[in-house]
Protein backbone atom coordinates (compact mmCIF):
# COMPACT_ATOMS: atom_id res chain seq x y z
CA UNK A 1 0.00 0.00 0.00
CA UNK A 2 3.41 2.39 1.20
CA UNK A 3 4.56 1.81 -2.90
CA UNK A 4 1.22 2.03 -4.50
CA UNK A 5 1.09 5.41 -2.58
CA UNK A 6 4.01 7.07 -3.66
CA UNK A 7 5.25 7.60 0.05
CA UNK A 8 7.96 4.32 -1.10
CA UNK A 9 9.23 3.66 -4.30
CA UNK A 10 9.95 0.05 -3.65
CA UNK A 11 8.67 -2.49 -1.30
CA UNK A 12 12.54 -3.44 0.50
CA UNK A 13 12.62 0.40 0.65
CA UNK A 14 9.06 0.66 2.71
CA UNK A 15 10.67 -2.36 4.99
CA UNK A 16 14.11 -0.76 5.54
CA UNK A 17 12.68 2.22 6.54
CA UNK A 18 10.07 0.45 8.70
CA UNK A 19 12.43 -1.62 10.35
CA UNK A 20 14.42 1.32 11.27
CA UNK A 21 11.42 3.20 12.55
CA UNK A 22 10.66 0.29 15.07
CA UNK A 23 7.55 -1.73 15.87
CA UNK A 24 5.78 0.94 17.49
CA UNK A 25 5.69 3.45 14.25
CA UNK A 26 5.09 0.39 12.33
CA UNK A 27 1.50 0.24 14.53
CA UNK A 28 0.91 3.53 13.24
CA UNK A 29 1.72 3.33 9.90
CA UNK A 30 -0.77 0.20 10.00
CA UNK A 31 -3.76 2.67 11.32
CA UNK A 32 -3.04 5.17 9.29
CA UNK A 33 -3.66 2.76 6.03
CA UNK A 34 -6.76 0.95 7.39
CA UNK A 35 -7.80 4.56 7.70
CA UNK A 36 -6.55 5.31 3.67
CA UNK A 37 -8.47 1.80 2.89
CA UNK A 38 -11.60 3.27 4.56
CA UNK A 39 -11.54 6.49 2.61
CA UNK A 40 -10.99 4.54 -0.31
CA UNK A 41 -13.88 2.68 0.30
CA UNK A 42 -16.46 5.22 1.18
CA UNK A 43 -14.96 6.65 -2.07
CA UNK A 44 -16.21 3.21 -4.19
CA UNK A 45 -19.82 4.13 -2.44
CA UNK A 46 -19.38 7.49 -4.52
CA UNK A 47 -19.00 9.66 -1.69
CA UNK A 48 -15.91 11.73 -1.41
CA UNK A 49 -15.37 11.95 2.58
CA UNK A 50 -12.64 14.42 2.52
CA UNK A 51 -14.75 18.51 2.37
CA UNK A 52 -13.07 21.93 2.64
CA UNK A 53 -15.55 24.14 2.16
CA UNK A 54 -14.13 27.58 2.05
CA UNK A 55 -10.40 26.66 2.62
CA UNK A 56 -9.70 27.70 -0.61
CA UNK A 57 -10.80 31.64 0.20
CA UNK A 58 -8.60 31.11 3.23
CA UNK A 59 -5.66 29.87 2.15
CA UNK A 60 -5.75 32.46 -0.89
CA UNK A 61 -5.96 35.12 1.82
CA UNK A 62 -3.19 33.53 4.16
CA UNK A 63 -0.95 33.12 0.83
CA UNK A 64 -1.94 37.35 0.27
CA UNK A 65 -1.01 38.01 3.95
CA UNK A 66 2.92 37.08 3.67
CA UNK B 1 5.08 16.58 -15.69
CA UNK B 2 3.52 18.83 -13.79
CA UNK B 3 3.86 20.32 -10.13
CA UNK B 4 0.47 20.51 -8.07
CA UNK B 5 0.25 23.80 -6.21
CA UNK B 6 -1.34 23.34 -2.95
CA UNK B 7 -4.33 25.72 -4.26
CA UNK B 8 -5.67 23.58 -7.10
CA UNK B 9 -6.04 20.84 -4.58
CA UNK B 10 -7.59 22.72 -2.04
CA UNK B 11 -10.23 23.58 -4.75
CA UNK B 12 -10.92 20.75 -5.75
CA UNK B 13 -12.23 19.56 -2.27
CA UNK B 14 -14.16 22.90 -1.70
CA UNK B 15 -17.72 22.46 -3.08
CA UNK B 16 -18.28 26.44 -2.22
CA UNK B 17 -15.65 27.46 -4.63
CA UNK B 18 -16.94 27.72 -8.74
CA UNK B 19 -14.02 26.24 -9.81
CA UNK B 20 -14.02 22.98 -7.85
CA UNK B 21 -15.20 20.81 -11.11
CA UNK B 22 -12.60 21.80 -13.16
CA UNK B 23 -9.72 21.64 -10.55
CA UNK B 24 -10.98 17.93 -10.27
CA UNK B 25 -11.23 17.50 -13.58
CA UNK B 26 -7.82 18.68 -14.46
CA UNK B 27 -6.05 16.49 -10.93
CA UNK B 28 -8.03 13.48 -12.69
CA UNK B 29 -6.97 13.61 -16.52
CA UNK B 30 -3.50 15.36 -16.17
CA UNK B 31 -0.96 12.88 -16.61
CA UNK B 32 2.03 12.92 -14.20
CA UNK B 33 1.92 15.37 -11.11
CA UNK B 34 4.26 16.12 -8.40
CA UNK B 35 4.11 17.65 -5.23
CA UNK B 36 6.84 19.10 -2.78
CA UNK B 37 7.09 19.12 0.94
CA UNK B 38 5.75 22.72 0.81
CA UNK B 39 2.34 20.68 -0.57
CA UNK B 40 2.19 18.56 2.21
CA UNK B 41 2.23 21.09 4.96
CA UNK B 42 0.14 23.77 3.23
CA UNK B 43 -2.64 21.01 3.37
CA UNK B 44 -1.77 19.91 6.79
CA UNK B 45 -2.60 23.80 8.09
CA UNK B 46 -5.71 23.97 6.47
CA UNK B 47 -6.89 20.19 8.03
CA UNK B 48 -5.74 20.95 11.04
CA UNK B 49 -7.73 23.82 11.43
CA UNK B 50 -10.97 21.74 9.79
CA UNK B 51 -11.63 20.93 13.77
CA UNK B 52 -14.82 19.48 13.48
CA UNK B 53 -14.43 17.13 10.10
CA UNK B 54 -10.92 16.46 11.86
CA UNK B 55 -12.32 15.06 15.27
CA UNK B 56 -15.45 13.61 13.81
CA UNK B 57 -13.42 11.43 11.28
CA UNK B 58 -10.69 10.43 14.33
CA UNK B 59 -13.25 9.47 16.39
CA UNK B 60 -14.69 7.27 13.20
CA UNK B 61 -11.81 5.60 12.42
CA UNK B 62 -10.37 5.53 15.90
CA UNK B 63 -7.25 7.52 15.57
CA UNK B 64 -5.62 10.11 17.17
CA UNK B 65 -6.17 13.68 15.00
CA UNK B 66 -2.31 13.73 14.36
CA UNK B 67 -2.71 10.15 12.82
CA UNK B 68 -5.89 11.47 11.08
CA UNK B 69 -4.45 14.12 9.67
CA UNK B 70 -1.63 11.58 7.48
CA UNK B 71 -4.16 9.16 6.74
CA UNK B 72 -6.14 12.40 4.71
CA UNK B 73 -2.60 13.37 3.30
CA UNK B 74 -2.12 9.68 2.10
CA UNK B 75 -6.05 9.42 0.68
CA UNK B 76 -5.77 13.46 -1.15
CA UNK B 77 -2.58 11.74 -2.89
CA UNK B 78 -3.84 8.42 -3.78
CA UNK B 79 -7.11 10.00 -5.10
CA UNK B 80 -5.47 12.56 -7.27
CA UNK B 81 -2.73 10.43 -8.37
CA UNK B 82 -0.37 12.59 -7.21
CA UNK B 83 3.55 11.88 -6.48
CA UNK B 84 5.36 13.34 -3.58
CA UNK B 85 9.04 14.06 -4.21
CA UNK B 86 11.48 15.07 -1.09
CA UNK B 87 13.99 17.04 -2.30
CA UNK B 88 17.67 16.40 -1.06
CA UNK B 89 18.50 17.73 2.49
CA UNK B 90 21.21 20.46 1.36
CA UNK B 91 22.28 23.64 3.06
CA UNK B 92 23.47 26.69 1.73
CA UNK B 93 26.11 28.57 3.07
CA UNK B 94 25.15 32.34 2.63
CA UNK B 95 27.43 35.60 3.44
CA UNK B 96 24.96 35.54 6.24
CA UNK B 97 24.92 32.25 7.23
CA UNK B 98 23.90 28.96 6.65
CA UNK B 99 20.24 28.33 5.20
CA UNK B 100 18.23 25.26 4.27
CA UNK B 101 18.13 24.97 0.53
CA UNK B 102 14.45 25.87 -0.51
CA UNK B 103 15.05 28.91 1.42
CA UNK B 104 18.21 29.89 0.06
CA UNK B 105 17.01 29.16 -3.45
CA UNK B 106 13.77 30.75 -3.19
CA UNK B 107 15.76 33.95 -1.51
CA UNK B 108 18.32 34.14 -5.28
CA UNK B 109 15.12 34.04 -7.05
CA UNK B 110 12.82 36.91 -4.64
CA UNK B 111 14.51 39.44 -7.09
CA UNK B 112 13.91 38.28 -10.32
CA UNK B 113 10.38 36.53 -9.22
CA UNK B 114 8.84 39.50 -7.00
CA UNK B 115 6.50 36.98 -5.49
CA UNK B 116 4.95 36.77 -2.30
CA UNK B 117 6.66 34.17 0.42
CA UNK B 118 4.65 31.24 -0.10
CA UNK B 119 4.06 31.46 -3.86
CA UNK B 120 8.22 32.29 -3.72
CA UNK B 121 8.76 29.05 -1.77
CA UNK B 122 6.83 27.06 -4.75
CA UNK B 123 8.83 28.14 -7.01
CA UNK B 124 11.86 27.23 -5.43
CA UNK B 125 10.74 24.10 -4.67
CA UNK B 126 9.53 23.55 -8.70
CA UNK B 127 13.52 24.50 -9.10
CA UNK B 128 15.24 22.09 -7.22
CA UNK B 129 13.27 19.48 -7.92
CA UNK B 130 13.92 20.35 -11.73
CA UNK B 131 17.54 20.58 -10.38
CA UNK B 132 17.50 16.92 -9.53
CA UNK B 133 16.45 15.60 -12.72
CA UNK B 134 11.91 15.77 -12.08
CA UNK B 135 11.08 16.69 -16.26
CA UNK B 136 8.82 19.20 -14.64
CA UNK B 137 7.17 21.62 -17.39
CA UNK B 138 3.91 22.86 -16.03
CA UNK B 139 3.06 24.43 -12.88
CA UNK B 140 -0.85 24.20 -12.02
CA UNK B 141 -2.38 26.37 -10.07
CA UNK B 142 -5.64 28.14 -8.96
CA UNK B 143 -3.47 30.95 -7.02
CA UNK B 144 -3.71 34.12 -9.75
CA UNK B 145 -0.40 35.11 -7.75
CA UNK B 146 1.31 33.36 -10.27
CA UNK B 147 -0.64 34.53 -13.16
CA UNK B 148 1.24 37.31 -13.19
CA UNK B 149 4.50 36.04 -13.66
CA UNK B 150 3.87 33.43 -16.18
CA UNK B 151 6.73 34.93 -18.21
CA UNK B 152 9.02 35.01 -15.93
CA UNK B 153 8.67 31.74 -14.91
CA UNK B 154 8.60 30.39 -18.10
CA UNK B 155 12.52 32.23 -19.06
CA UNK B 156 13.66 31.33 -14.92
CA UNK B 157 12.64 28.01 -14.24
CA UNK B 158 11.67 27.00 -17.71
CA UNK B 159 7.63 26.00 -16.75
CA UNK B 160 4.89 26.99 -18.05
CA UNK B 161 1.85 27.91 -16.01
CA UNK B 162 -1.35 26.74 -16.40
CA UNK B 163 -4.33 27.94 -14.18
CA UNK B 164 -7.72 27.31 -13.44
Amino acid sequence: MLVQLGVFSSRSEALRELIKAGMKEFRLVIDVIKAVENFLNLREKGDIPIRLDGALKQLLEERGRF
Amino acid sequence: MSYIDTSIIIAALDSTDPRMHQARRVLEEVGDKIISELVLVELTSVLSRRRELISDLAEKLGLSEDLLIMAVLLYIIKRFNLTYKAVRYQVATLPLGRVYMPLAVAMKLSAQLKLKTLDLFHAAYIKLLKDEGEPIHTLVAVDSGFEGVKRRLRQILGVTTFMV
